[in-house]
């Protein structure tokens, strides 16, 4: 018997599957009845790395826990004197290859008590850029859809996952980094959808940037839509996708004094896109300073705008915006936070903003201002509290799940480097792991959890309670 | 001695010679004696100058103790006219020319010079020679004096035992011996400790889950219907408390939730029967002779050392130097031991009359803390009267701390000084210095959680393997946890029909690309897997079929946001289908009492799944309900495992353990032993919980540990 692999690449992004192509060979002179290379259930073959993740090496088996007991192989043939098996095997995501550098692999393979070894194989994992991340919002209603956030490393996007395994105990897996589609130079303002679906299916996320005036939105193998504004639009929030694949996005002018809605229609694997469009633009009297936006299982979407000390409940169709009358809120506006937005089910919007003591900058509170079937809105302030210092960044979530009645957590990173979180009693901390900014939070049916980098992508929870 | 006497001279013949004698009267009291019941009599004394013609007797004993008052039946409990212990005082008195002018006899308490009693000797009383004291022209006494403030009942009392029974006489001569006096006690003869009615119990607070503190007395009485005397029992605490959240679990919940079920601890009422010795040395219920006299309630902590290094560590905190001293969770911790809580809590007893029965819903006994030094201890009061006479009690409470272990002593705190301080209330450790008939000792009581296992289900019986429940008992057994199984060793199994329609339901409700994972047919047929799903491969082969284009399929297939791009990331969304639908179709099964439903089938799903369990939040559970879903094999589990060690594992997540930081705690909650590296709660093959989370098991306050075992530990 003899066993040769060959990887079809020499380098890969921390996170990103590692293919490994390999040829069992019978060299004997009688059919050898083997079990297929990807049966669940084979007991072999093994890899044995080294590297500057493992400085010793590490044997494993392929999926990275050898099936225990006895349980039978479930396909099983004959291979033939001279033939070969043949099959490309993904390293196991959980193999902690988190370390920068040439790694070396080699398979093994037992067979009646005979053990060989294949040829030795290297590649590269190469660090992740400068963190960021979008998060790709959803309304899920089962979870089997997994966590997803937008990655993006130089000049490619990335999307990378995240498994809840354990959401009675708020624990999580990173699932690695998945390349969608390559990006252009110079593209900034990056997006991620908020979907009114949870579901997997041909009609999948696409993402999106900013270069210079025009924006485009691309995904898996869904070639990219570029439209060219006759301004140079800001990107604030997610952008917004329907159950039919379309996605819509806000945009304002730099001086938030125009607001457009462009459409990216939905595109199949490999077709040529529909054509991106200006569905309207509106001039608004007072500035926007931040706003953001989100849609609902139902497909009702709404925005809420922030123009100076005032709130705004902001609806549309494709004949151009609503705005409800602007809600002044007392305090200074904390720009360093934007707005967060829910919208249940039924219809009920929430939105919450943070505002700052005039007197006291680091004195700050949250007021939620909830509009329901029509009638007017209401305000209401929580108690202030005092921070240990000024936000740098900071990020108010509600409630990923379109729920009736959603958690709210907060999430701030103060100028301290320390960060301060709902749930951190009142308490800043250091914290060793890299926090992205904005602070990526994921309030989840039972827990809460903010994506941070150490050494790799991770969900860290922050605190649990049931919608 | 000056003295007046009016004499008479006699005169005969002329020629005779009178002779008169002109005398001085001589009188004095010879003896005064109680006599009892079957001859026994107090010993007489008189002070060393008197003297009387006749010598008193030198019979009798100064341990004279009699009953005083009315009776019960000890059979019945109620009050029976035939059963008394009169005594009569007996006197003699030397009076032969009748100078005695006047006399007393008087009842004087201990250390006090004030008669409680006094009675004026009159006429015949006075008379040269031998008397028997009468009461209503009867020999008999009962022991009943006037009315005074100290012996509510007008009966003598152990209270103020022993007394001195003085005849004191005055008159015109020569008193040659003006006081004789005896000594009687009344004397408690034994304590006998026997429950209460459950229906003394204080009204639980509405927090408190009802008939929790009733379910423990009915435990209790299930292993004896008296307290032990030797020996151990166990005191069980329901408490079906798990988490609700994964938080929970960072929060310290498992000790304010055990706290707001179980506040200051479990009550049990304790009574004790007083009996009182009788004249004739039988032991007798005199309920009218014991007045306010005090019982004095002691506890001790006896619990013993854990034999781990950690738990150990921690019980030895500040362990010779508190009041008492012993090993029982230390306030510092949450328990009782050096805390101001009492494990016998005051009570405000009957008040001024003693109701006909016994109150339901308060206790009836009077209780009182002791003050300083002993002021863990607490004071009783008996009743006088009516269903519950010559009784008294207390709720014990010990702390709601599983593995205290208390030992109980009720002490007759009837010796006290000049200074009316008592001898028994003194800081030293138990036991106090008293005689065995003036004390009742328990046994020890041994606190232990509990946590029922309700039912267990099982998917069909395909499932061959099942859990040895008693063996994940015996884990939470060293944490004092009873796991109870209530199963009494029976399994369900779904119907067929019902598996198959639920998971037909929660598949049809997921979104076309899901359901294409499952595999066709009848699912609850194909074995005992959660979920029979398609490979990756038989996916593609699937949609193909459906008319999809390869391109399109494969596209699909690959494209990273739907998760199934390799092997690997098709079983993840596998893996969580899985636990989406198994879920959907165990929960109806769930037991709808509080505890746990074990829910079991061989895998989650047929391809490839490393779950081997989880700690399974049962819908609608408040809190109180819990399941937990094997979907493993012994053989699944890496050697020296196997599934007892998961689902001791995953109740303790319910029982709002966190995993080991090795095991992906990412809270940095410090909630285990830091020593050790084989807790139950990692994913290393286990040995047992470490001594962080047996004594979070047991109800200690997580926040007050450390995870360095030494740290834990003060001398």
């Amino acid at each position: 018997m003899e066993i040769r692999i060959q990887s079809p690449r020499t380098s890969y992004n921390i996170g990103e599957a590692i293919r490994v192509e390999v040829a069992l060979r019978n060299t004997a002179s009688e059919p050898l009845t083997l079990p297929r290379l990807t049966d669940p259930y084979g007991p072999q073959p093994y890899f044995v790395i080294q590297g500057p993740s493992f400085r010793k090496p590490y044997r494993f088996h392929w999926r990275g826990k050898a099936p225990a007991g006895s349980h039978p192989p479930l396909d099983v043939g004959d291979v033939a004197p001279g033939q070969y098996l043949t099959e490309t095997l993904t390293l196991p995501s959980t193999l902690a290859l988190f370390e920068p550098g040439a790694h070396e692999l080699y398979a093994t393979y037992e067979w009646s008590g005979t053990v060989v070894e294949s040829n030795r194989i290297s590649f590269k994992m190469e660090a992740l850029g400068p963190p960021l991340f979008r998060v790709v919002g959803r309304t899920p209603l089962f979870s089997e859809v997994g966590i997803q956030a937008l990655s993006v490393n130089g000049q490619a996007l990335y999307l990378a996952s995240f498994s809840e395994d354990r959401p009675d105990l708020g624990e999580t897996s990173f699932d690695g980094v998945s390349q969608l589609t390559s990006i252009e130079p110079g593209a900034t303002d990056f997006f991620a959808p908020w979907c009114q679906t949870a579901e997997i299916g041909v009609i999948g996320p696409r993402f999106g940037w900013r270069t210079g005036n025009a924006i485009t939105v691309a995904g898996f193998r869904k070639l990219p839509q570029r439209l060219e504004m006759a301004f140079t639009p800001r990107i604030h929030g997610p952008s917004l996708m329907g159950a039919n694949g379309d996605i819509d996005l806000l945009v304002t002018d730099a001086a938030g004094t125009m607001l457009a809605l462009v459409r990216f229609p939905n595109v199949n694997y490999d077709q040529s896109p529909a054509p991106a469009r200006l569905v309207w633009e509106k001039n608004v009297q007072a500035p926007i300073t931040d706003f953001t936006s989100t849609i609902n299982p139902k497909g009702a979407r709404f925005a809420v705008l922030r123009q100076g000390n005032s709130i705004r409940l902001l609806t549309w169709d494709d004949n151009g915006p609503k705005l409800e009358p602007p809600m002044a809120v007392g305090g200074t506006p904390v720009t360093a936070v934007g707005p967060a937005l829910h919208l249940s089910v039924s219809g009920v919007v929430r939105a919450s903003i943070l505002t700052a003591d005039p007197a006291n900058a680091r004195k700050v509170a949250i007021t939620e201002i909830t509009w329901q079937g029509g009638g007017p809105p209401h305000a209401k302030t929580e108690p202030s509290f005092e921070l240990q210092s000024g936000i740098r960044s900071g990020t108010i979530a509600y409630s990923m799940s379109a729920v009736e009645s959603p958690r709210r957590e907060w999430f701030f990173v103060l100028d301290s480097h320390r960060v301060q979180n709902s749930h951190s009693e009142g308490k800043a901390y250091i914290t060793k792991r890299v926090v992205l900014l904005p602070p990526q939070l994921l309030v989840m049916s039972h827990v809460t959890y903010d994506l941070e980098v150490h050494k790799k992508p991770e969900l860290n929870m922050i605190e649990g309670g049931a919608d | 001695m000056v003295i007046n006497r009016t004499a008479r001279v006699a005169r005969t013949a002329h020629d005779k010679t009178h002779l008169n004698h002109l005398g001085v009267p001589e009188f004095g009291v010879v003896e005064i004696q109680i006599k009892g019941q079957g001859g026994s009599l107090s010993k007489c004394y008189r002070d060393g100058s008197s003297t009387t013609s006749t010598a008193p007797a030198t019979t009798g004993d100064d341990t004279f103790h009699f009953a005083p008052g009315p009776q019960y039946a000890a059979a019945t409990w109620t009050a029976d006219p035939t059963l008394k212990d009169d005594v009569q005082i007996v006197y003699k008195l030397h009076n032969p020319q009748f100078a005695i002018k006047e006399a007393k006899i008087e009842i004087f308490p201990r250390f006090s010079k004030n008669s409680v009693w006094t009675r004026e000797l009159k006429d015949d009383e006075l008379l040269h020679g031998e008397h028997t004291l009468q009461f209503n022209a009867r020999d008999n006494w009962d022991g009943k004096i006037d009315a005074h403030a100290d012996y509510p009942d007008q009966f003598l009392t152990v209270e103020h035992s022993p007394y001195k029974l003085k005849l004191t006489i005055s008159g015109e001569g020569v008193n040659t011996s003006p006081a004789a006096w005896t000594y009687f006690h009344i004397i408690i003869a034994k304590l006998e400790l026997e429950y209460g009615p459950k229906t003394v119990l204080p009204a639980q607070a509405a927090n408190m889950e009802g008939g929790i503190h009733t379910e423990t007395y009915d435990d209790l009485i299930a292993q004896g219907a008296a307290p032990p005397t030797g020996g151990t029992v166990k005191v069980f605490l329901k408490s079906d408390i798990f988490k609700t959240s994964s938080d929970d679990m960072f929060k310290n919940q498992l000790f304010t939730r055990h706290e707001t079920l179980w506040g200051d601890g479990p009550q049990i009422p304790l009574f004790c029967k007083v009996w009182v010795k009788s004249s004739s040395d039988t032991d007798v219920v005199a309920y009218k002779a014991l007045g306010r006299l005090k019982f004095l309630w002691d506890w001790e902590s006896t619990s013993v050392a854990s034999p781990t290094g950690f738990t150990a560590s921690a019980e030895k905190y500040l362990v010779n130097k508190t009041k008492p001293k012993g090993r029982n969770c230390h306030d510092k911790r949450g328990g009782k031991r050096a805390s101001n809580k009492p494990v016998f809590p005051a009570q405000a007893g009957p008040g001024a009359a003693t109701p006909a029965a016994l109150p339901v819903g308060s206790f009836p006994f009077e209780v009182v803390a002791v003050d300083k030094p002993r002021k863990w201890a607490a004071y009783s009061y008996a009743w006088n009267d009516g269903v519950a006479a010559s009784k008294t009690g207390v709720i014990f409470q010990p702390a709601r701390m599983a593995g205290d272990e208390y030992k109980v002593t009720v002490y007759v705190n009837q010796e006290y000084d000049r200074k009316k301080k008592y001898k028994l209330n003194v800081d030293t450790d138990a036991p106090l210095p008293s005689p065995d008939v003036l004390k009742a000792v328990t046994g020890d009581y041994h606190i232990w959680r509990r946590v029922n296992v309700r039912k267990y289900v099982k998917k069909n019986n395909s499932v061959a393997e099942t859990i040895n429940l008693a063996t994940v008992a015996g884990e939470y057994a060293k944490a004092f946890l009873e796991l109870k199984d209530l199963t009494a060793g029976s399994i369900t199994y779904v119907a067929e029909a019902d598996w198959n329609s639920r998971v037909t339901a929660s598949v049809n409700g997921r979104s076309a690309a899901l359901q294409r994972m499952v595999s066709p047919g009848n699912q609850h047929a194909k074995g005992g897997n959660g979920v029979y799903l398609r490979t990756r491969a038989e996916y593609r082969v699937a949609y193909l079929a459906e008319g999809a284009t390869v391109a399109v399929v494969d596209a699909f297939l690959n494209d990273p946001s739907n998760g199934m791009q390799d092997d690997d990331h098709y079983e993840k969304k596998g893996k969580t289908l899985g636990r989406g639908v198994v879920s959907d179709a165990f929960s109806p099964e769930a037991d709808p009492g509080s505890g746990c439903t074990i829910f079991h089938c061989d895998k989650l799903i047929s391809i490839g799944c490393d779950l081997l369990g989880w700690a399974y939040d049962v819908p609608g559970g408040a809190g109180n309900r819990c399941g937990f879903l094997l979907c493993a094999t012994n053989a699944d589990h890496s050697a020296g495992d196997n599934i007892e060690n998961t689902a001791t594992h995953e109740f303790g997540h319910h029982f709002f353990l966190p995993h080991t930081p090795d095991a992906g705690e990412k809270k940095n909650y410090k909630a285990h032993d830091s020593s050790i590296t084989t807790c139950i709660m990692s994913y290393n093959v286990p040995t047992e919980f470490c001594g962080f989370c047996q004594l979070r098991l047991r109800g200690w306050s997580k926040n007050a540990l450390k995870p360095a075992p030494s740290a834990n530990s003060k001398t």
